[in-house]
């Protein structure tokens, strides 16, 4: 049976130090990718989860278990992230967005300007790729604990400090900017093959 | 039934709509190939960012993460040597065997003593005493090792066991594994 985060950290704060690498091996793609899609930099965030680790590591004694290791760790990877960026000049992850408690209606297009999606195909997932590499941070950071991170709104919430209308309106960006950037490509290839 | 909007759509596939709505959408997408088109391409993309999507740190992550939280103590040469007996007993073997070649070389045997012994005339007699003791010794009790020592091919092989051995002795003493710990994936 697999050993639970909480009894690795009882075993590192009962002083089996080594015992922490299991953490960090359990959680370091994860939070690895939360921190590259907040600074956009391979070697930076890298460097900031590092960091953010070995404070872990030295906070752990103080973790109290309301929440999830992870959430309380994401945490402590935001917090190092955000003063990278702030050290930068260009941190917006924290900026309210202004039309946060309204809902955004993007209607459906009809069938006629449907194109033709392959969503097995490599085109699709590299149009994907691409788009929420060059995404603003601020959404892709929310997609990223969203959908990788599994996280709820309240855990998004209790690790940006972001209020619940500007998550979920990042959030529906975030999605609706990739769908159009697969319906862009794929309709330009559908008006490509007409000509 | 009003048609969905697409934040709709995305938190019917959340499963955060509210459950009248999400009655009245279900309703809608199992008769409409257009939604279920839509509802395809969310799920797509959601597939991908959950799981191809993810960005691993380097190979050395876990272990750079170690050396910051668990200071490293270095440990004294002696206390290596000592947890690491083989380490020793190599080291007297490659001593013996040094000896064994300069020992029975054929310019030793005319003058009866040894070559060590011939260029430490200057040295204290207890000191000279000491080596011819342990020439004598090595001589006596290695006798067939002596003889094969004295043709060209023992020499060679002798002096490669030797060098074998130093390379162990230089590889637990120097390796990094002593200053870096190992830590289990």
């Amino acid at each position: 049976m697999k050993t639970t985060d909480n009894e690795i950290i009882r075993r590192v704060i009962d002083g089996d130090q080594r015992a922490y690498a299991e953490l960090v091996e359990r959680h370091k793609d994860k939070a690895m990718t939360l921190a590259m899609r907040m600074l956009k930099n391979k070697s930076e965030a890298e460097e900031a989860l590092q960091d953010a680790f070995v404070r872990a590591y030295k906070a752990l004694p103080s973790f109290e278990k309301k929440s999830t290791f992870a959430t309380w760790f994401y945490r402590i990877v935001f917090n190092v992230c955000s003063s990278v960026l702030n050290k930068r000049g260009s941190n917006n992850l924290l900026s309210i967005d202004i039309e946060n408690d309204g809902e955004l209606k993007i209607e459906i297009p009809s069938e006629d300007d449907e194109p033709d999606i392959e969503l097995e195909s490599k085109e699709f997932s590299e149009i994907v790729r691409r788009e929420i590499s060059t995404m603003e941070e601020s959404y892709s950071m929310i997609l990223t604990m969203f959908f990788l991170q599994e996280m709820s709104y309240e855990e998004i919430i209790s690790v940006t400090g972001l209020p619940l209308g500007t998550v979920k309106n990042r959030l529906f960006r975030a999605r609706t900017q990739l769908r159009s950037a697969v319906l862009r490509h794929f309709s330009e290839m559908k008006q490509m093959v007409n000509v | 039934m009003k048609n969905p909007t697409l934040q709709e759509l995305m938190e019917y596939l959340d499963g955060t709509l509210h459950p009248m709505r999400y009655q009245e959408i279900d309703v809608m997408v199992s008769k409409s190939s257009h939604l279920q088109k839509e509802i395809a391409l969310l799920k797509a993309m959601q597939k991908l960012v959950r799981n191809d999507i993810a960005v691993s740190p380097s190979k050395r992550f876990v272990s750079n993460v170690m050396k910051d939280v668990v200071p490293v103590k270095e440990e004294s040469l002696w206390l290596r040597a000592l947890k690491n007996s083989s380490n020793l007993f190599a080291m007297v073997l490659v001593l013996s065997m040094i000896g064994i070649v300069l020992v029975s070389s054929p310019a030793s045997s005319s003058s009866g003593s040894n070559v060590l012994t011939k260029n430490m005339e200057s040295y204290s007699i207890a000191y000279n005493s000491a080596i011819e003791t342990i020439a004598s010794w090595t001589k006596q009790y290695t006798h067939p090792v002596n003889q094969a020592a004295k043709t060209t091919s023992g020499k060679f092989f002798f002096i490669g066991l030797s060098a074998f051995f130093i390379f162990i002795i230089a590889d637990e003493f120097f390796s990094k594994r002593y200053f870096h710990p190992r830590i289990k994936n």
